[in-house]
Order: C-alpha cells, then sequence, then structure tokens
C-alpha cells in the first residue's frame, strides 16, 4: 500500500514540477509573477479556484463532518458554497477593476497612504499563516498515517515543494497545479459517488434510510457538533462573508483580462466546487454508514480520514488489492490538494510582503521591474521557512481552531475594510487602522475564548465569532473615519475608484 | 465623472439588481441556518424516509445559489455591460 501511494505520489509532484518548469519560463515580469500576465480565461480561473477552495478541509474535512455530525457537516459544505455568491455579487468585479498584485492594493488605490497599506498588509499575513498552518499540520499527519514517514520529514517536504512552485513559477505555475488537482479530486469525488449510487440503487434516500437505522434519528439532526443555535447562524455569516475576504481567493481574480471573466470564473467554481460540496454529505453519510463512525473516530479524533477509509472499503477492505489501490489514489489526492493550496497561499503572502510592505511601503514604489521580480521570489522562499516552522511547531495542536480563525478575521477585518473602501465616500485611513484592529483582535479574542480553545470551560459560547466579531469590525472601521476626519484625498479618490470599480475604465492590462 | 448620467444610470441599475436579490438570498440561506440552531425538531421531520425537512432545504441553498448567480451573469452581460461601455465613451467624449 505504501509502496503504490508513494508511485501515485511521485506521478503527480513529476507533473507538477514538470508545470513549474514549464511556467518558469513564461514569468519574467511582476504581473507575470503575481496574476500570470492577466491572461487566463474564465474556465481556467473558474478551475484554479475551485481548487483553491478545494482544500484539505473540504476534501477531507467536510466529509468527515458529514460522517460524524450529520446535518451540521452539510451545513457546513453549503455555507462554503454560499460564499461565493457572495463574491459573484459584491466584490469579484470591483476587485479585478481597482486592484493590481494583492488585497492590499485595492485599499491602497483609495487612500493612497503607507499606513492603510501597511494595516491591510498585517490583516493579509494573520489570515494567510491562520490558514496555511493547518495544511501543514495536515500534510505531515495525513502523511505519517499513510506512509509512515516522519510528520517533521513531510512539512519540510511540503514547504520544499510548495517555495519551488512558486518561486519558479508564479502564479501560472500555481494556477495550473491548482487545475490539475482540482481534476484529480473532482475524479476521485466522482468515482466514490458513482460506487455510493449503485450501492444504493441510485437513490440517495436509500443511504438516507441506512444511515437512520443504524444511528438513530438524532444523528441525522442538526446540532451535533454545533450545539449553541446561535453558532449555526454564526457559522453562516463566518463564510458568506469572510471568503470574500480571504487573500489568496482575492487574487485568483487578477488574473484574468476582466471584469466578464471575473464574473464567468465564479460560475464556473460555483458548479465545480458546489457540485463536489453537495456530494460530501453523501460521501460522509456513506462512510459512516460503511466503515462506522467509532472506526472513522478511532482513525482520527477530527473525522479527517472518512473518505480514505471509505475509499478503502469500496476498493474491497483492508488487505485487498483494490483496497489498497483506492484507497492510495485518494491519500495521493489529498496530499497534492494540500501543495497546490499552500503554493497559493503563499504566492497571496509573497505579494503582501514583497509588492506591499518592502516595494510600496519602504522603498515608496521605486523599484525596478527586475529587481522587484527578484524580491518576490526571495519573500516566497522566507514565507515557505516561516510555514515549515509554524507546521512543526504546531504538531499535534487542534488546528481546527486555526481554520475558524483564518476565516473569521477575513470577515471580521479584511471584508469590512474592503467593501467601505469600495462604497463609502467618507472613509478613511483611519478607518481602515480602526477596522483591522478592531477586526483581528475581536476574533482572535474570541476565539481563543470560545469552546474550539477552551472546551467545556469557555468563556465564550460559540466557536465561530463572526456574528459578533465582524460587527465589531465594521464598527471599529466607522469609528476609525469619523475620529480621523476628512481625509482630503481619500474622498476625492472615491469619485475615481467608484467610476473604475464599476466600469472597468483604466483596469490594470 | 461619477455625475455623468449614464454612470449614474449604471450604478441605479445595478443597485436595483443586487441589493434586493442579495438580501433575499442570504436572508432566505441565513433563514435556514436560524431554523437549524433554533427550529431542530421541524428541521428533522420526514420528507421522504430519513431524507428530513434539514436535508431539503439545504439543497435547496444549493439550487438556489446557482440559479441567482446564472441570472447574475445573465443581466450583467446583456444590462450592465453595454451601460458601462456608454459610460466609458460618454467619459471620453467629454474629455
Amino acid at each position: 500500500m505504501r509502496v503504490l501511494t508513494l508511485v501515485i505520489f511521485l506521478a503527480i509532484l513529476g507533473i507538477t514540477l514538470a508545470i513549474t518548469t514549464w511556467a518558469a519560463r513564461r514569468t519574467t515580469t511582476t504581473s507575470d509573477f503575481y496574476t500570470a500576465g492577466r491572461s487566463l480565461g474564465a474556465p481556467a480561473n473558474g478551475f484554479a479556484l475551485a481548487g483553491d477552495w478545494m482544500s484539505a478541509a473540504a476534501f477531507l474535512g467536510f466529509t468527515g463532518l458529514a460522517a460524524l455530525y450529520g446535518m451540521d457537516g452539510s451545513l457546513y459544505a453549503v455555507a462554503a458554497l454560499v460564499a461565493f455568491l457572495m463574491i459573484l455579487l459584491v466584490v469579484a468585479e470591483p476587485l479585478r477593476n481597482t486592484g493590481k498584485y494583492t488585497m492590499a492594493d485595492v485599499i491602497a488605490y483609495r487612500m493612497q497612504s503607507s499606513p492603510a497599506r501597511l494595516a491591510a498588509v498585517l490583516s493579509t499575513v494573520v489570515v494567510n499563516l491562520a490558514y496555511m498552518v493547518p495544511q501543514m499540520v495536515g500534510a505531515g499527519a495525513l502523511a505519517k498515517l499513510l506512509l509512515g514517514i516522519p510528520y517533521g520529514v513531510s512539512v519540510i517536504f511540503a514547504g520544499v515543494a510548495m517555495v519551488l512552485y512558486v518561486a519558479f513559477g508564479g502564479m501560472l505555475a500555481t494556477t495550473w497545479i491548482q487545475i490539475v488537482k482540482a481534476v484529480l479530486l473532482l475524479s476521485a469525488a466522482a468515482v466514490v459517488l458513482v460506487w455510493i449510487l449503485v450501492l444504493f440503487d441510485f437513490n440517495p434516500v436509500n443511504l438516507f434510510d441506512g444511515v437512520q437505522d443504524k444511528y438513530g434519528p438524532q444523528f441525522l439532526a442538526p446540532g451535533n457538533l454545533l450545539t449553541h443555535p446561535l453558532d449555526e447562524v454564526s457559522l453562516g455569516l463566518s463564510f458568506a462573508f469572510g471568503v470574500a475576504g480571504l487573500p489568496h481567493v482575492m487574487v485568483r481574480f487578477y488574473t484574468v483580462p476582466d471584469a466578464r471573466a471575473a464574473r464567468q470564473s465564479v460560475i464556473w467554481v460555483l458548479f465545480l466546487a458546489g457540485a463536489f460540496f453537495l456530494v460530501t454529505t453523501l460521501i460522509g453519510l456513506a462512510a459512516s454508514y460503511y466503515v462506522g463512525k467509532d472506526a472513522i473516530v478511532a482513525a482520527d479524533k477530527g473525522g479527517n480520514l472518512a473518505l480514505p477509509l471509505l475509499a478503502q472499503h469500496l476498493g474491497g477492505g483492508a488487505g485487498t488489492l483494490g483496497g489498497q489501490a483506492f484507497l492510495a489514489f485518494v491519500a495521493a489526492v489529498a496530499f497534492a490538494t494540500i501543495l497546490a493550496v499552500v503554493a497559493g497561499l503563499t504566492l497571496a503572502t509573497s505579494g503582501a510582503i514583497a509588492h506591499d510592505l518592502y516595494v510600496n511601503v519602504i522603498k515608496g514604489g521605486e523599484v525596478a521591474e527586475r529587481e522587484q521580480v527578484r524580491v518576490a521570489r526571495m519573500s516566497t522562499l522566507a514565507v515557505g521557512a516561516l510555514a515549515i516552522l509554524l507546521g512543526l511547531l504546531a504538531q499535534g495542536i487542534n488546528v481546527g481552531v486555526l481554520v475558524v480563525l483564518a476565516i473569521a478575521v477575513a470577515a471580521s477585518s479584511n471584508f469590512p475594510i474592503i467593501v467601505l473602501s469600495l462604497f463609502w465616500r467618507r472613509f478613511n485611513t483611519a478607518g481602515v487602522i480602526g477596522g483591522v484592529a478592531a477586526g483581528v483582535v475581536s476574533s482572535v479574542a474570541l476565539a481563543l475564548l470560545g469552546p474550539a480553545v477552551l472546551g467545556a470551560d469557555a468563556v465564550f459560547p460559540l466557536v465561530n465569532p463572526t456574528i459578533v466579531s465582524m460587527p465589531i469590525g465594521f464598527a471599529g472601521a466607522v469609528l476609525g473615519t469619523l475620529l480621523g476626519g476628512g481625509e482630503a484625498v481619500a474622498q476625492t479618490r472615491f469619485d475615481e475608484v467608484t467610476f473604475r470599480a464599476q466600469t472597468g475604465a483604466g483596469a490594470e492590462v | 465623472m461619477v455625475h455623468e448620467p449614464s454612470f449614474r444610470e449604471l450604478v441605479s441599475a445595478k443597485t436595483r439588481f443586487v441589493v434586493p436579490v442579495g438580501v433575499l438570498t442570504l436572508g432566505a440561506y441565513l433563514g435556514v441556518t436560524a431554523l437549524a440552531g433554533y427550529a431542530r425538531g421541524f428541521m428533522s421531520q420526514s420528507v421522504v424516509g430519513a431524507f428530513s425537512v434539514g436535508y431539503l432545504l439545504i439543497f435547496g441553498v444549493y439550487v438556489m445559489t446557482w440559479a441567482v448567480a446564472l441570472v447574475y451573469v445573465r443581466v450583467a452581460n446583456r444590462r450592465f455591460d453595454p451601460k458601462a461601455a456608454e459610460a466609458i465613451a460618454d467619459l471620453e467624449a467629454r474629455r
């Protein structure tokens, strides 16, 4: 089994490195590095966005949640879909029209001030690191469990691979690796789905009946995971607004030529990732029916191995050739998923450090083109080293809270400052700083005081802090704006920002 | 430039579509999450066998999301894009 997984994984690795070599020859300018020259078509960007969004948290996480907690798992999955509707209606097109390379560009374009850009950088880095660490931990845990490779070795391996992809191939390599991974992941899910449907006579209701006979009606009811009623709503808010504030998702809209292509790419995500999210419910329920909740929990407390174990069962069970082959395939896809998502996160983070912090804040924008690409590659190396270090330190801690945190910070800090920059005339630099400070502090504090960290002793009752922290983030932004007083530049720029955001006149090409 | 009549027309057309549609769909979705929190008995009622109201509503959110997105793209391609092009042309004509 280990040999087989290794062979499949090495094949995937070979493909990704070949893509990187190909992309490296096409990556010479700063625009190539950060945005693949804004040349991608809507289908390519849509597949890559779906790849970004079908992370290990979705592939392994949502299926595991549906397997252990019934309906709450399905609510997580559908939340991830609704998120992209909000992106389509509110942020995708204005972002494409006003942004250049990073999330902070949108803010800085309006405010023309270093403190506003710095605040956006801080928020970007907090969100990206909180999102990256669980992926690194997942890579380590998965390789250890399935291949017997020591945790540290696979964390370092994942870190090195992602630095190679991003430093040499930039956005073009990152995109095509996401596309390959999305196709692999969707094929794996499709095979499992058809198999399940055959077993249940193409009637999903039979699967629901089977699970209910086995575990009783309470298992399929809501509230098994999110016991506090308000947590279900807070989860919904987290995703609906948080994803629109995830920097590595936002920068994908810079890779297409115009707002129309940005819009079309969201349609691709909604159908590709949406179909997958819908299927996670059936996969999860089938896992709890065939593998059993106890066996799933025994393999991993969080339920993250429900899908690999189901694949093993469907292939013929442990010890059979079919079971081993199918498990090996699913495990290799899961590992590839992690590499691809981490590459996207690394690119967005190095953009914040190289383009925002170094080029614009420290050097005041006066940096030669060639030098900018070099700095971007160096910061990729630094971000990779940091990710490896944090991944090693985080071994064994509950990483679930970090995913909750990443998305809560994105909803409470990034989302308010982006939306207010685009739509509020009086918004100013002090408002950006107030929004980031209030949003980051409240979401981090409430997540740390909540049940995900403190368990039964939680001071704050909700796992998802967003229902409280997002209003605090908005309040901080408004308060900062009012205290900061009139800022002539920010107000006169508003007309230009509005016109450009809505029409695309003067957008980066 | 933002007082250009063609631009005002674009913004008001977008607002008239996006605001009600966004509020309604988000409201419907958050309504389902609120039912999952506060009406757990109702969500567990059977529709067909063990397939309950809750799962049906969640499935409904998928269908709603896909439908709204397709309608938005159609409206944006047909109505908003030409208006945006007009606003840009008017601005350039004035310069």
